[in-house]
């Protein structure tokens, strides 16, 4: 985790070049962002990345810390400093080399990562009250610049044939070193950063998802205009050119079962259902229609189509849209509500804004669209009209009481104070339940539903069955999920190695 | 058909045409190797691949469909959920029979409200892009027992593996099935096979005509499936006579694996969910009102 790359003769020339002082008084870069007036009519993606000259620039605020705080920040541990340097020296490929060895999405965390709270929070500048260095940015830009330019050459135009280069390297990635394959259930962000691990410790990997398009949450559940799909598809093909088998269509547990996989090879099984069963508020009316779960909603939208086979069965583009929830999931919900021409469209939240748990990103965004924000408010009741379609929704009004074991203040009822809102279309998004596997025997499972593992190794009670991710730690983000594969693609692989120190040839 | 096998380093390809002759030899070349084998090797062949559409009219079609996993794990019950084209939601369907042996499913497909194009796009020898599957619960049958199926429009289709399965076990079936419906008339013959009594009435009659049947020699248990408010009259009929009652419900689902929440049902003041704790529900205990007007809102 220390700084290793710092004493480099290069990265001592680069610090050499500017003092820290000087370092500092560069101002943090903004974002380019699609305009609002023209946002809200599509689904174009709203950061558009930083430009090279910006990058370059973003890239000289890094002090190169002796104790950077940033890779403790990461839960992946990324080596923050040591790619934003190469940035500065213009060195782009080595840059993607120096995060390839820790994450295998950095397109994905370098967009949905909530660095605010993560990497940013620890860096240096904040001690001195000053605004992080744009961690996320530039993690995007290195695998931006990768998929975009692909033949990455020197700025200083001398052509470094680096792709022909890795493509050789990437051929002998794709022999299995040890005859060992392994599952992994799931293909979201856990499952990915597993596989992609196992695969560079020379392991067949198959990654096996229940629905028709791989890339699970970062497909379904995350819209088009936070993280294109093209973006996703091409972490993928990433993986799939490295070596690993991608199988979708198939449930765990129906169309194979645990054993079943056992008995076809699998020597070890990495399970990454995630956190996808909507929780419900269970409030009288819900199940009106018209009130329906964010992940219905999303799924229909992010899979581009809201009909079945010519009709439209549920008119998404409602006039009054309120999404019930503070998460990101209730933010990404509600943008989506803004695209599809809602005339109002509100976020219905128990809690005060600072209690909100989506990234501040998301929210600005949100509210720069145009979306009504309705704090401390509870809905208690969904209220159909004659026909039995939903027509309102009478909420109750809260104040913030003392703070609860989360920390966060707890929303008390005000008494008396009920209003009713007039609403089309009400999207549910106040939690996830875990996806726990079907008939798998001889693994713990918690009160909960998620699988109970070591916190080190990764491993849950019954032999060569792994678990991380959102099965394990219920709802959380992209990275944790991400840090949990590596840690068990770690141990699995250290098992499996000393099992094969354990033959006598 | 195409099967790619690796064995002992040496990559054998063998291809296989799709006319009959050469499946069958294809078949009896499979059962050579042991089971451990095939479900290895079935990982790399390429399946859902429509073998043969058989048209009952101009509206429905059953549809047999090759993929010898879900055919090998299909108890009656079972669902199947496709996507016909890649720019569709997935769409449940009861298997309807399969063969472990030859590693087929079969579908009806009814040209219903949202499925007016799919008997002209579909065309044997071509691949349905996805089929998940065997999904739900297989329905649980006493055998010996005597029954009474329901079934009414396009409801007695998922009827038929049951009937097919009560016979298996030695069930005393009989049958009321609604008369106008053309997919009755055209899966008859094989319900007519397995059931010791078939009435088949017009829609009005439909209730009472069970009722009497259910009057005159009591049954261990009902199975129903067809339009929610039929369900929900016998269901109420059923309760007062104590005959335990089952429905079978057909629902819209976006994912079928539990994530959306589409297909909720309220069953004994529980919120559940047809894809993942059905389709199968105990009668007396669902809410028909809620699942009604539900229903009547998507389509």
């Amino acid at each position: 985790m220390s700084n290793k790359g710092r004493d480099l003769t290069w990265r001592k020339d680069l610090r050499s070049k500017l003092s820290a002082k000087e370092r500092v008084l560069i101002p943090r870069v903004i974002m380019p962002e699609l305009p609002v007036s023209y946002r809200i009519h599509n689904n174009q993606e709203v950061n558009s990345g930083l430009s090279l000259q910006q990058a370059i620039l973003e890239a000289t605020r890094c002090l190169d810390c002796a104790d950077p705080g940033c890779i403790k920040g990461c839960p992946v541990h990324n080596d923050i400093p040591g790619f934003i340097k190469n940035i500065e020296r213009r060195e782009y490929t080595e840059a993607i080399k120096v995060l390839n060895k820790t994450t295998v999405l950095p397109a994905v965390c370098g967009r949905v990562c909530p660095q605010e709270n993560q990497c940013e929070a620890t860096c240096t500048y904040r001690k001195m009250n000053k605004d992080a260095v744009a961690i996320g940015a530039l993690e995007r830009f290195v695998a931006d610049f990768e998929r975009e330019v692909g033949n990455i050459k020197k700025d200083t135009g001398e052509h470094a044939n680096t792709t022909l280069d890795d493509e050789e390297n990437n051929e002998a990635h794709t022999k299995s070193f040890f005859p060992i394959k392994v599952a992994v259930i799931g293909s979201g962000p856990s499952g990915l950063s597993f596989a992609g691990d196992m695969r560079q410790r020379g392991y067949g990997v198959t990654v096996f998802e229940a629905l028709s398009e791989i890339g699970g949450v970062l497909k379904y559940g995350i819209p088009e205009f936070c993280l294109p799909n093209y973006v996703v598809d091409n972490e993928i093909k990433k993986l799939k050119k490295s070596g690993v088998e991608f199988k979708k269509d198939i449930l765990i547990g129906k169309t194979y079962t645990y054993e079943e996989l056992f008995s076809m090879g699998y020597k070890g099984i990495y399970i990454a259902t995630g956190a996808g069963k909507p929780r419900f508020m269970g409030i009288p009316g819900e199940n009106l229609p018209g009130v329906m779960t964010a992940n219905e909603y999303l799924i229909r939208l992010n899979y581009g189509v809201s009909k079945v086979f010519g009709v439209n069965s549920v008119n998404l583009k409602a006039k009054n849209i309120a999404v019930i929830g503070g998460g990101n999931t209730a933010i990404d919900a509600v943008r989506f509500a803004v695209r599809q021409g809602a005339e109002r469209a509100m976020i219905i939240y128990r809690r005060g804004r600072e209690e909100m748990p989506a990234r501040s990103e998301e929210i600005r965004h949100a509210e720069e669209e145009g979306v009504e924000f309705l704090m401390l408010t509870n809905p208690i009741e969904f209220l159909g009209d004659s026909e039995g379609k939903l027509r309102a929704m009478k909420v109750q009004k809260m104040a913030l009481g003392s703070p609860d074991e989360s920390g966060r203040c707890r929303p008390v009822p005000i008494d008396g104070a009920i209003e009713e809102i007039e609403v089309d279309l009400v999207i549910e998004s106040v939690g996830y339940l875990p996806n726990t596997p079907i008939s798998l025997s001889g693994v713990n499972v918690s009160g909960k539903g998620e699988i109970v593992v070591d916190e080190n190794s990764m491993k849950s009670s019954a032999s060569a069955i792994y678990a991380g991710g959102d099965i394990v730690r219920g709802p959380a983000t992209v990275i944790l999920a991400m840090g949990d594969g590596r840690r068990a693609a770690a141990s699995m692989a250290n098992a499996f190695e000393e099992a094969m120190r354990g033959i006598k040839l | 058909m195409r099967l790619l096998k690796e064995s002992k380093g040496a990559k054998i390809l063998i291809n296989i045409s799709l006319e009959e002759n050469n499946f069958k030899h294809f078949m009896g070349f499979r059962k050579k190797f042991k089971r451990l084998l095939w479900i290895e090797t079935n990982l790399n062949i390429e399946m859902n691949e429509i073998l043969s559409i058989l048209k009952y009219s101009e509206k429905t079609a059953r549809i047999r469909i090759l993929n010898p996993v879900i055919a090998s794990k299909f108890e009656a019950g079972h669902f199947v959920i496709i996507k016909f084209s890649q720019n569709d939601l997935r769409i449940p369907f009861s298997i309807i029979a399969s063969d472990k042996e030859e590693g087929w499913i079969d579908i009806i497909i009814h040209r219903a409200d949202g499925l007016e194009d799919i008997l002209e796009i579909l065309k044997p020898g071509e691949n349905v892009p996805d089929l998940l599957g065997p999904l739900g619960n297989p329905a649980v049958i006493e055998p010996g027992s005597s029954l009474l199926f329901f079934g009414d429009g396009a409801g007695v289709v998922p009827l038929l593996p049951l009937i097919h399965k009560a016979k298996l076990l030695g069930c005393k079936i009989k049958a009321v099935l609604s008369e106008h419906s053309s997919r009755t008339q055209c899966l008859r013959p094989e319900i007519d096979n397995d059931c010791e009594t078939v009435v088949t009435v017009s829609d009005e009659k439909l209730l009472e005509s069970a009722l009497n049947l259910l009057v005159n020699e009591p049954v261990d248990k009902v199975i129903m499936s067809g339009p929610t408010m039929m369900m929900k009259r016998l269901s109420v009929e059923t309760k007062k006579r104590e005959i335990p009652a089952e429905c079978l419900l057909n629902m819209l689902m976006i994912d079928g694996i539990g994530l959306c929440g589409v297909c909720r049902v309220i069953v004994g003041g529980q919120r559940k969910q047809t894809c993942t704790d059905g389709p199968i529900f105990n009668a007396h205990e669902v809410d028909f009102d809620q699942l009604f007007n539900r229903q009547r809102n998507y389509v």
